[in-house]
């Protein structure tokens, strides 16, 4: 890049990038397209050009930016499932904008007012990649401001399904502050008691003063312990609630009875102190990347409308409102909403995302086409032949996977807790036995200390805070956990299953191989001349391969979408596409070929093959060894088996021809005997995933559509996959330390407890203590084992 | 040492204080973004635009 830099003259005042051919001027500043140019025009007509001052390459280049179509967002329907209207001349409405990546972004977007008058403010949530808009919708419309953002550059992310609820983070946080309020004040009010000050008067207004502050804690901040207990008695599913309650329980009662009767302080401070631990566990494991989401269908695929011809008009649709037998007008690089049959000349398109395979297919006229391909080709009509819920893929979502209730996951710490409770049980049990003949106080009073002191809230602490880091750590590393108990889920799993397409293969870089007479110097930059002016992904590899200092200037471009590109370059004709475009005879090669000709004489053909992710096959044979079983699973055809055996070995299982509901009951078979995993990247892999025990995406880049799952996972760290599954094992072991010192704790109290001596000052200190050195060890020791297993901080990776 | 009784009101009337308006900054949105505002602090309104870097 950096030698690129020195010869190439002129570089895009907006984009930065290099500028082929004649540049774009405006004033004194040149660009690369006419989207780039228009932008940095209306930013200088607002006086807004310090945006390129803020931070190096704030654009984006928009030479592959296609117009969209927003006549939707004039429908009241979406307006009402996107805006909230505050009052007649305002509204609030918050755009997703994936594109937000820099300061530049922040200042620039949260200048939206001088653009319409209507737009009253703009604040961007840059972890969110967010923009909340207030707006008077009788002076602007949502469609405007959409374009208008579309036109800077930031194109929004518009789902109508998903409206997030975030009042769940606020509750936890303001429990968290009445607990913290309550333990603070508490602890001062028992200062009387630490220091053993025999003042009645005290003894009796502070009691009740702590009396009084301890309810919001228990009955508040505390509640859903008791809630969740309660429920977990009555469905027969054990969990860590139930001890955790009965020692809020126990406490609570003897407070109340020891300071009512005047016989002692109670637990009051241990009590509020359990609750304020807990409630910060929880908050510590609650991660969410706003900017991801786990739980995508086929709806945020799809275009939300699409064109519809009625009585000889074009108009725009929702996908929804599509009926057997419309007449749709499909565009180049759209998604097909719906089955159908071509009504237009024969057509190509790209169903990779659907079923696996990977290079385009003809379609002829009167053929049937399948909703969720991609249209590779000039625009096409199409008549619709069943509605879109009632089309091939989104059948898919009908099954039954997609409707069994997620039956609660019991981790590692809830199965224990069971066996816990009983123990505590039987011990406290047997202390009050040992002590009814000699004092039925006593007997009591050993009873109840046993429960508190052996309250698990050290046990309770060790999945969230472990868990809760190792989260934090591995979303740095690019990989993305939907919550804790994927990490414990993980640990079980014995088989996994990956998918082949866009999966153990990459989707953006393909190997390419060239056929035929060798390029001289100059044959060489025309080509790569020419592939400079195409946004094809075709084009835009070999321009990579080909790439030189000097870019060739051409005339005369023309593209026939997804057919082939020519030019006029130092006065020849290069043509680049298929065989058809050049006048070759048909290609019959099961191969993707682009064919290459200047002056109508054919010089060779660039081949791409599929590229396997870096360390896939060592991946595969880590997570061999350690004793998982792999298959691989595909819809494309099985020309590449042989390749494969030879990188991974005959052993693997490998299907191939897999439609999406064949790949969801190969998993359902794989699941009689063993935990498995499914690692898709697709919508064809949806059913799969979903049917898995822990779906796994692999996704390049954090803005692109991924289906439901557990785990997304950045294509860089691929092979760290195996790596990972090894840390979810590893991740028990450190559980299994921290238990032994909750353990070790508890066989220090109970020792008291037993004895009927438990002071509340002893308990007040033991508890706090204990729940420290568990958070200590746990963070400490994951940051430790993460490390170990997927090296240092040197990979942080950003978004 | 009676005094101790107002003086314990009047601790506890302020921790209130306190907590009200922890929970008026968690309900007003103010723990929502914490990361946004670093960036926006560091933007300076300018009236001339002459500064050029590259």
């Amino acid at each position: 890049m950096a030698t690129n830099k020195v010869e190439v003259k002129l570089l895009c005042k907006h984009c930065s990038d290099p500028i082929p051919g004649a540049p774009f001027t405006y004033k004194e500043e040149v660009f690369c397209c006419m989207g780039c140019k228009t932008v940095y025009e209306v930013l200088d007509q607002n006086n807004l050009c310090d945006y390129y001052d803020l931070a190096d390459q704030p654009g984006f280049s928009l030479r592959s930016k296609t117009k969209e179509q927003y006549e939707y967002l004039d429908e009241q329907i979406i307006i009402d499932r996107l805006v909230s209207p505050i009052s007649p001349s305002l509204a609030l409405v918050i755009l997703t904008l994936p594109q937000i990546h820099c300061s530049s972004c922040v200042w620039l977007l949260e200048k939206l007012y001088k653009f319409h008058e209507g737009i009253f403010s703009s604040k961007v949530d840059f972890m969110r990649k967010e923009v909340e808009i207030r707006y008077n919708p009788s002076s602007v419309s949502l469609r405007r401001i959409v374009e208008t953002l579309d036109m800077l550059g930031y194109k929004p992310q518009i789902d109508i399904e998903q409206k997030q609820d975030r009042s769940h983070d606020e509750k936890l946080k303001i429990k968290i502050g009445v607990a913290g309020f309550s333990f603070g004040n508490i602890m001062l009010f028992s200062f009387p008691e630490y220091l053993g000050l025999e003042d009645a008067y005290f003894k009796l207004w502070f009691g009740y003063l702590n009396l009084a502050l301890s309810l919001p804690v228990v009955f508040y901040a505390g509640s859903d312990y008791l809630v969740q207990a309660w429920y977990s008695l009555k469905f027969k599913t054990y969990n860590i609630n139930i001890p955790l309650a009965l020692g809020i329980v126990v406490m609570l009662l003897t407070s109340i009875y020891q300071v009512t009767t005047g016989t002692g302080a109670g637990y009051i401070d241990s009590l509020s102190g359990l609750v304020f631990f807990l409630l910060i566990g929880k908050w510590y494991q609650q991660r969410s990347y706003h900017y991801l989401s786990f739980e995508r269908d086929y709806r945020s695929y799809f275009p939300i409308s699409t064109t519809r011809f009625q009585n000889g008009q074009m108009a725009e649709v929702s996908i929804e409102n599509i009926n057997e037998g419309d007449e749709l007008l499909i565009k180049n690089n759209q998604i097909i909403p719906v089955d159908g049959i071509l009504v237009s000349d024969n057509t190509s398109i790209d169903y990779s995302f659907v079923t696996g395979e990977e290079n385009a297919i003809v379609v002829l006229q009167g053929e049937k086409i399948f909703a969720g391909g991609k249209l590779r080709d000039r625009s096409m009509t199409m008549v619709a032949s069943r509605k879109v819920k009632n089309s091939y893929l989104v059948s898919l979502w009908n099954d039954a996977a997609f409707h069994r209730n997620e039956d609660v996951y019991q981790t590692l710490t809830d199965r224990l807790s069971r066996y816990f409770t009983l123990a505590i049980l039987l011990v406290a049990l047997a202390g009050f036995v040992h002590w009814v003949p000699a004092s039925f106080d006593k007997a009591i009073k050993a009873f109840t200390s046993v429960l508190i002191v052996a309250c698990p809230c050290a046990i309770a602490l060790t999945g969230p805070f472990l868990y809760g880091n190792m989260l934090r750590l591995l979303s740095r590393r690019g990989i993305f956990l939907r919550n804790s108990q994927v990490i414990d889920k993980a640990a079980g799993i014995r088989h996994l299953v990956f998918d082949k397409t866009g999966t153990v293969t990459t989707q953006l870089e393909k190997e390419l191989y060239y056929h035929g007479k060798v390029f001289t110097d100059e044959e060489r930059r025309m080509v790569h001349a020419l592939a400079f002016q195409s946004v094809h992904p075709l084009s835009m590899a070999i321009e990579k391969t080909l790439r030189d200092s000097i870019i060739e200037e051409v005339s005369n471009f023309y593209e026939v979408d997804g057919k082939g590109v020519s030019c006029i370059c130092r006065g020849h004709l290069v043509k680049m596409g298929s065989a058809a475009f050049l006048g070759l005879p048909l290609d019959t090669s099961q191969e993707t070929r682009v064919q290459i000709a200047i002056d109508n004489k054919v010089l060779g053909y660039f081949v791409f093959r599929n590229q396997y992710r870096d360390g896939f096959a060592k991946v595969v044979t880590d997570l061999r060894s350690s004793g998982m079983g792999v298959s691989l699973l595909s819809g494309d055809n099985d020309k590449e088996r042989q390749r494969l055996e030879i990188l991974l070995g005959s052993e693997v299982e490998m299907r191939f021809n897999h439609d999406p509901h064949q790949k969801m009951h190969y998993i359902q078979s794989l699941q009689q005997k063993n935990k498995v995993a499914m690692v898709g990247d697709g919508l064809n892999d949806s059913g799969a995933l979903k049917q898995s025990d822990l779906g796994i995406v692999v996704t390049e880049g954090t803005n692109n559509f991924t289906p439901a799952s557990d785990i997304i996972f950045k294509a860089e760290q691929f092979s760290d996959l195996a790596s990972f599954f090894q840390l979810s094992r590893n991740a028990h072991l450190l559980i299994g330390g921290a238990y032994l010192i909750a353990v070790l704790y508890n066989v220090i109290g109970l020792n008291y407890a037993i004895r009927a001596e438990l002071s509340p000052v002893v308990a007040a200190i033991l508890m706090p203590l204990s729940s420290l050195t568990i958070v200590g060890y746990t963070v400490l020791s994951s940051g430790i084992l993460v490390r170990r297993m997927l090296g240092g901080m040197t990979k942080i990776i950003k978004n | 040492m009676k005094i101790i009784f107002l003086l314990i009101g009047l601790s506890l009337l302020l921790a209130i204080g306190f907590l009200i308006s922890f929970l008026w900054a968690v309900k007003s949105g103010q723990y929502k973004d914490d990361y946004t505002p670093s960036m926006r602090i560091l933007h300076d309104e300018k009236k001339s635009t002459n500064k050029k870097q590259n």
